[in-house]
């Protein structure tokens, strides 16, 4: 085969997004953002800069947070991802999260909540005590031109406050 | 004013064509499982670019900066992620996350590292970005690469034709260029060990996760029953340097003496800054002037 034909040629990838199990055929060039949105149909994470920088399109890979548009779709292959779409409940309701983000008014266009979302979802269960230099520190890899963070903030402390309080 | 509407024809559907434009440019994938098939693919395409944890090569894929052949993801090799004491060294395999590289036990002396790792992008960077990435690639503001400067620490390097470890001072070239052949993989990085080491680091962003201004990297450690000094400076160049006269004065006279002689004009004559829209070179030589200082403060500090 020529170099272009191996360099086109499409590999299998096998990923299990939101618990589900997926196969997929991709050029090894196919980002996982573009996997996700594209040949999955989960358009939910968003595609701001596409190179690491704006956090629009975090989800969560085997545990951590990862750019999808800073993976190949082929690296992924075996893993295990959550975006947003898998946040809410089995019955389609919204997670603590999401809820205390409507609560709170944390979201205006949207565009960067998916991405926000993840992010703190995993700064929820990092252990730590959480204030609000350390979630704004925490959200300095989420771009969001629309609300100051304010709100996303007020949104994200609540839910730590609550589930101190469960404690 | 009105506006006209210059997209008066219809559009065909091109929405299958569509379905398959991509931003980064066409390449062949490897994955192999072991170092040695690894070697063998870079031996065999020079177009070849080894694959970490992306977050410098993704970003430079998706601009088409990069345009290799073939990219090899060396993700699953066995040992590269490992961190061990030897007699005379720490070994941190080229795979080691920036993540891990700021909690990792076995470098615990070293203060300065997890404030340097702190200022690595963002979380999600830190998760996937590796050692050996990030002085594969060699950006002129990079924390790790000026940290590591100033560490003394060598490069270990891999290839068909053998293993060598080259001096940071050596590997670090200039802008986005190291000693790295193309046939060859970093493989780990090699921190000589050290009596009552000291280190200091401070980085100048406009926000947090920005590539720095400035920064820079202070160690201290004792050898031979004297004092010795690195001061390595990030931002100021096309690649870290070190600033010679305040190594002899630091290691000669101690912190306070070495934070009283730091100024532009001593930056500026190892230096060669540039301005850009960033900042001026006067700018970036003032906010280096600082680091320098904060850097040194902490090796007081820790005293």
């Amino acid at each position: 085969m020529t170099a272009i034909g191996r360099a086109i040629a499409k590999q299998q990838v096998e990923i299990t997004v939101n618990g589900n199990r997926h196969r997929a055929e991709v050029e090894p060039r196919t980002l996982l953002s573009d996997l996700l949105r594209d040949h999955l149909g989960l358009t939910g994470t968003n595609i701001g800069c596409e190179h690491g920088y704006c956090g629009a399109c975090t989800v969560i890979v085997d545990g951590e947070t990862a750019r999808s548009c800073l993976m190949l779709a082929v690296t992924a292959d075996g893993s295990e991802v959550t975006t947003v779409e898998g946040l809410q409940a089995d019955d389609g309701s919204m997670s603590e999260l999401q809820e205390s983000f409507q609560k709170h008014h944390a979201l205006q266009c949207g565009y960067c909540t998916p991405g926000i979302l993840m992010t703190a979802t995993e700064l929820l269960t990092s252990g730590e005590t959480l204030d609000e230099s350390n979630v704004r520190r925490a959200l300095s890899g989420n771009i969001c031109r629309c609300t100051g963070y304010v709100h996303i903030v007020k949104a994200i402390l609540a839910v730590a406050d609550n589930r101190a309080e469960q404690r | 004013m009105i506006y006209r509407s210059f997209n008066t024809q219809r559009m065909p559907d091109r929405s299958a064509e569509i379905f398959e434009v991509m931003k980064p440019p066409p390449f062949a994938y490897l994955r192999p499982t072991s170092l040695q098939e690894a070697l063998e693919a870079l031996d065999d395409d020079d177009g070849a670019l080894p694959l970490a944890g992306g977050q410098s090569l993704v970003p430079m894929l998706n601009m088409r900066l990069a345009r290799p052949s073939t990219v090899i993801d060396i993700s699953r090799i066995p040992g590269l992620t490992d961190v061990t004491q030897q007699q005379d060294s720490v070994v941190i395999g080229a795979r080691v996350t920036h993540h891990a590289l700021g909690q990792h036990p076995a470098l615990a002396s070293i203060t300065a590292l997890p404030r340097a790792v702190a200022e690595i992008g963002f979380q999600a960077i830190r998760h996937r970005g590796t050692i050996g990435g990030s002085l594969a690639h060699a950006d002129p503001a990079a924390e790790l690469p000026t940290l590591l400067l100033a560490l003394d620490a060598s490069v270990n390097l891999s290839s068909m034709a053998g293993s060598r470890s080259v001096p940071m001072d050596e590997f670090l070239v200039g802008y986005y260029s190291t000693s790295r052949r193309a046939d060859e993989l970093v493989t780990a990085v090699n921190l000589p060990a050290t009596t009552e080491l000291r280190t200091g680091f401070a980085e100048f962003s406009r926000r947090t996760g920005d590539f720095a201004l400035a920064l820079a990297a202070v160690a201290t450690w004792t050898a031979d029953g004297t004092r010795h000094a690195r001061v390595s400076v990030g931002g100021l160049d096309v690649r870290p340097r070190r600033i010679a006269d305040l190594e002899s004065l630091l290691a000669s006279h101690g912190p306070e003496s070495a934070a009283a002689a730091v100024s532009s004009d001593l930056l500026d004559a190892e230096t060669s800054a540039s301005s850009d829209i960033h900042g001026t070179a006067g700018y970036r030589l003032e906010l280096g002037v600082e680091m320098v200082r904060r850097a040194i403060e902490q090796v007081a500090e820790a005293a």
